[in-house]
């Protein structure tokens, strides 16, 4: 008897663990990821919250297991546009033309950053001082060169929480999870960086639910002694010499408030990537701009299966904002299910 | 009647007293601009505000009053707006911050 | 005078006289309610042209219905057979008994049911012209008659997609109005099998139908019947919509002698009260209204100006409708519904006290002559882009200038008066005012279309007004701004505020086609959808909001443009959070349309410029 095939869309955090655990299951898995290279969002990440462990090693150890396991097969490039069901087994279509065949799919593509330049109030875009979280990471692995002088070795840096997550304003009205502790880190490693600089962060809610997230937080304000400001930002504006002056309401004082940075970090919030349309026998993978929503699995709370339709499995953040812990369990989770589903049990 | 006694004893004219019976003007309030109820009073009304640049006006602090029963405390607060509109524009929760505003102007 | 008389006549007779007598004591009611002012107008007006010309417009509108049919060809010809037709046989019933008896002043009842008395006349005149003409006329509202019917059944027959849904009062006067011609056509054609006599409809149906002997009985029961749905429908008109057949042509009488409206809602008062009941409930502001079928509220004109006669539920319609101004724009009988509105916000938030007394005294002090004085109010402060773009087409144009809102600014005042609470905005105004003469200025240039209407109506500067729109298609003719077209393909948005609100509809389209392909968009210039965020609603729940933009930008991007371009800081913001397309505003798009070899900094420039 041949193996069953599993087909996995998207090699993230959440398709590369699927591989992983549906390999180690006995199944053979064709891992399909639209970008050149695997990893998603994790590839961009510098050190992850609450262990400041280096996202790259997370990603090598799992790249290392799906790159040696002979029943993987990754193929990068590969943009799935849609599904068809033939029989009990689903069709994966690239453009029109099939691309592969499996007795079971997961749906793995994860989410896409929130665009910073919407809230344009703040300047994305337009001041070269003001970056995204993810713009920060990129400079903390790649050293890419800050965007105040060199010389300047006590820059003052504000960080804002909430961009474009618990917005109804942006058409999200979901807490995207990750930012407020990612906020939280990123100020800890600016203060590495610069021991001399000034560290703000602008919230609405410190939301600070994962395991060890607290901690590090009560970290924040006594080693590195950041700042946290319970207000909204109104505006960003030029203050000269590249620099930027915010206003913000401190709603603890009451007060309006004001403050001139070096460099204003958006904390941008997670959006859908890929709105599935399912229809009888089809599955059409829709990248919106600016209005996907994310996968909705009926059920999930009471332990439903994590599918669309028996067969196509939905793994990681494209249900919603999760973060990394999550997403890897939620992984594991759904290849169980499907296990169950193969073998005939669910 | 006997007096109910705390561990600790709080001036009567500092404390909020949830207990008290709600001015009837604050239902009306709510019910006529339901999306009030949504405010989380993270200020962006007020970092945003044109007259805040003048003056004392934060929507969400005279919200909070509202919602506490304090209506001596926000009536004439709502006096310095300007009506602009740019909180409404940006409020995350989107509360129809004009309305209210006028009808708590007339409270 | 000739008498003739059958008691069947009695209910036309009753329910016409007592239409007459409600309508003259309201009418007097309202009239009353003119200011002495105005009376004096119509004192002053009453024998000059203008009676005239006001005749020739009811004779245009209320009859013919130009207007209706420039909009909607199918309904202007329905309502023009209705109205138009039923005037020409009250006409034709004038002439007619006038030449049959030769004395001018018979009954009413006897041309009414002229052919009951007379069924066979004789004679060119009477029995051939008179006959034909009076039985075209009726022909003529039965086909309005089936059309109309045609429209309930299937408004997509009428080209409307929504029509207004009547009160079951006005359903009752609507059946009544419904009997009333087809009753006519067998009691006449009845009277003609029996009789002889007849015209081309009712001597052919007298023949077929009633031309037996048992159909005797059939004749004076049709004649009760006619004059019964005919007194019934006079009876319910004043206190139905169709109230609006005299009342407009009075409002147009008014209107023409140039009656001013009284200040405040009063809707049982004056021009107001003629106003709102001239309004038919045609519903051609339906299809207009960008927020229509959207959220709980039908506060559409049409539900609106009801909503106002029956005094039901008004608060509500007044405070969510977006006061975007199509359904004021599309109005066959021009009935100024925004005005209405905002009078009925004044009424609600009456006792609502703002006090800006808190303004600094602007100080003016001596300033060097400045090009521009740039002011980009309120909302421009959540698009910086478009006000970086804005300074940075100046400097190519060489052009000094003085943003005097830069740090802070003081709103205009027209959100104010949007809310009803005009008299509660010149603080502001003044020291605007003082801020913008005191510059020393040329022009003063806002990249705001409400500031731009709110400076250009209420404010009264010693320079120029202009929006940045205008200003730009200014220094392009000018060649100060020079763009070559290139392959890029434009969706214009229309701002409320500036489109039907201030007639700017040319300037940005003229820029836009310089630099690319101008798409045309299906509701656009004084047809454009709003945005969703119009200053005017206060009420309107944030839900229904994104609907209205969800839907306005569907229709922005149908043509697959590359860019969606707006000139106002509101409407930008509004589309671009729901925009698939991009959404960018004139100035930024004529920013980055730039020749490489033209060496302006881009966006980068106001770092080193706020330094210095």
């Amino acid at each position: 008897m041949t193996k069953q095939k599993v087909a996995i869309i998207g090699a993230g955090p959440a398709g590369l663990q699927s591989a992983v655990s549906l390999a180690e299951l006995g199944y053979e898995v064709d891992l399909y990821e639209k970008k050149s290279r695997p990893g998603g969002h994790l590839a961009e990440w510098h050190v992850l919250f609450p262990d400041m462990q280096p996202a790259g090693e997370l990603l090598d150890s799992l790249m290392q297991k799906v790159l040696a396991h002979p029943q993987i097969r990754l193929e990068t490039g590969v943009n799935i546009s849609g599904l068809e069901q033939a029989g009990k087994s689903w069709q994966l279509i690239q453009s029109d033309s099939v691309r592969g065949e499996a007795d079971a799919v997961v749906l793995a593509s994860g989410f896409k950053l929130f665009e910073a330049s919407k809230k344009e109030e703040y300047g994305h875009g337009i001041y070269p001082a003001v970056i995204s979280s993810a713009e920060l990471e990129t400079i903390f692995i790649r050293e890419k060169e800050w965007p105040f002088e060199k010389t300047n070795k006590s820059p003052k840096i504000g960080l804002v929480h909430c961009v474009g997550s618990r917005d109804a304003k942006c058409g999200n009205l979901y807490c995207s999870k990750a930012c407020c502790i990612t906020a939280v880190k990123q100020a800890i490693e600016l203060k590495k960086t610069f021991p001399a600089s000034e560290v703000y962060c602008f919230y609405m809610d410190m939301r600070m639910f994962g395991l060890g997230y607290e901690e590090l937080y009560h970290k924040a304000q006594l080693d590195y002694k950041v700042q946290f400001i319970r207000g909204r930002l109104s505006e960003a504006s030029p203050s000269g010499a590249g620099r930027i002056q915010v206003k913000a309401e401190d709603t603890l004082m009451g007060r309006p408030l004001k403050l001139t940075l070096d460099m204003l970090v958006l904390m941008v919030g997670m959006t859908a990537s890929v709105s599935p349309e399912v229809k009888e026998n089809t599955v059409e993978l829709k990248e919106y701009a600016n209005k996907g929503e994310f996968v909705k699995i009926p059920g999930a709370v009471i332990g439903a299966a994590q599918w669309l339709k028996p067969g196509l499995f939905v793994a990681g953040a494209c249900k919603g904002p999760a973060t990394l812990p999550e997403v890897l369990n939620d992984a594991r989770a759904t290849a169980l299910d499907l296990r169950n589903y193969l073998s005939g049990v669910l | 009647m006997t007096k109910q006694y705390f561990g600790f004893s709080v001036l009567e004219q500092r404390s909020v007293n949830l207990d008290s019976e709600m001015p009837a003007e604050l239902e009306s309030l709510y019910q006529k601009e339901p999306s009030l109820r949504a405010c989380i009073a993270c200020g962006n009304c007020a970092a945003v505000c044109s007259a805040g640049h003048f003056a004392e006006m934060q929507f969400y602090r005279l919200n909070v009053m509202a919602r506490r029963g304090l209506l001596h405390e926000m009536v004439g607060k709502a006096a310095a707006c300007m009506l602009c509109g740019r909180c409404q524009m940006s409020c995350p929760r989107g509360v129809n911050i004009r309305h209210a505003v006028l009808m708590m102007s007339q409270l | 005078m000739v008498s003739k008389f059958h008691p069947f006549v009695l209910p036309f007779s009753i329910g016409f006289a007592l239409m007459l007598a409600v309508l003259t004591v309201r009418y007097v009611i309202w009239l009353r309610g003119l200011s002495s002012d105005n009376r004096k107008r119509i004192r002053s007006k009453f024998f000059t042209v203008n009676t005239w010309k006001a005749l020739v417009e009811i004779f245009r509108e209320s009859l013919v219905h130009l207007k209706i049919y420039k909009v909607n060809p199918m309904l202007g010809f329905m309502h023009m057979s209705l109205a138009f037709g039923w005037f020409l046989l009250i006409v034709g019933g004038k002439l007619e008994t006038w030449y049959y008896t030769g004395d001018f002043a018979n009954e009413m009842h006897y041309a009414i049911f002229f052919r009951y008395f007379e069924p066979v006349t004789s004679g060119f005149w009477m029995n051939g012209v008179m006959v034909f003409f009076m039985e075209f006329a009726l022909l003529m509202v039965l086909t309005g008659l089936i059309l109309a019917f045609a429209k309930r059944i299937r408004k997509k027959l009428m080209g409307m997609q929504n029509t207004t849904r009547h009160s079951p009062g006005n359903r009752i006067a609507l059946t009544f109005l419904w009997f009333i011609f087809p009753l006519r056509l067998f009691a006449e054609s009845a009277t003609a099998g029996q009789h002889g006599g007849g015209g081309f409809m009712t001597a052919r149906i007298g023949s077929w139908l009633f031309n037996s002997a048992g159909a005797a009985s059939w004749e004076l029961p049709l004649w009760w019947a006619y004059s019964i749905s005919l007194g019934l429908f006079f009876i319910a008109l004043p206190f139905s919509r169709y109230l609006h057949i005299p009342t407009e042509m009075v409002l147009i009488l008014l209107r023409r002698w140039g009656i001013e409206p009284e200040k405040g809602f009063n809707p049982n008062k004056g021009l107001q009260a003629f106003e709102v009941h001239s309004c038919s409930s045609c519903g051609i502001c339906l299809d207009a209204c960008p927020a229509i079928n959207i959220g709980q509220e039908a506060f559409q004109a049409s539900y609106f100006v009801r909503g106002v006669r029956e005094n039901s539920e008004v608060e509500a319609k007044a405070t969510s409708c977006l006061s975007c101004g199509s359904c004021t724009s599309i109005c066959p009988v021009g009935v100024d519904v925004e005005q209405l509105r905002l009078d009925k916000r004044s009424d609600i938030f009456s006792k609502a006290r703002f006090s800006h007394s808190y303004l600094p005294g602007s100080m003016t002090l001596w300033r060097d002559t400045t090009e521009v004085v740039l002011f980009t109010g309120c909302m421009g402060r959540s698009n910086p882009k478009t006000t970086v773009a804005f300074k940075a087409l100046l400097k190519e144009a060489r052009l000094s200038f003085v943003h005097v809102d830069e740090k802070d600014g003081v709103c205009c005042g027209r959100p104010m008066a949007l809310a009803g609470a005009l008299d509660q905005s010149l603080m502001m105004k003044e020291y605007n005012s003082n801020l913008i003469n005191g510059q020393n200025g040329q022009v003063l240039v806002t990249t705001c279309p409400i500031c731009f209407k709110y400076f250009t109506e209420e404010y009264n500067l010693n320079i120029p007004v202009m929006h940045h729109s205008q200003f730009l298609w200014e220094l392009m003719k000018k060649g100060k701004i020079k763009r070559d077209s290139r392959d890029l393909k434009f969706a214009y948005h229309d701002p409320c505020e500036l489109g039907r609100g201030s007639g700017c509809y040319e300037p940005p389209r003229s820029v836009l086609a310089q630099l690319g392909e101008l798409l045309s968009v299906d509701k656009e210039r004084d047809k454009a959808l709003c945005c969703g965020n119009n200053l005017g609603s206060l009420s309107l729940p944030e839900s229904d909001r994104r609907q209205i933009t969800a839907r306005t930008l569907a229709v922005l991007s149908a043509n697959e443009p590359d860019y969606i371009v707006s000139s106002c800081p509101l409407c930008k913001q509004t589309l671009a959070r729901q925009s698939s397309v991009e959404v960018k505003d004139l100035a930024e798009i004529l920013l980055e349309t730039k020749p490489l070899r033209v060496k302006v900094p881009s966006y980068s420039y106001v770092h080193q410029e706020a330094g210095r």
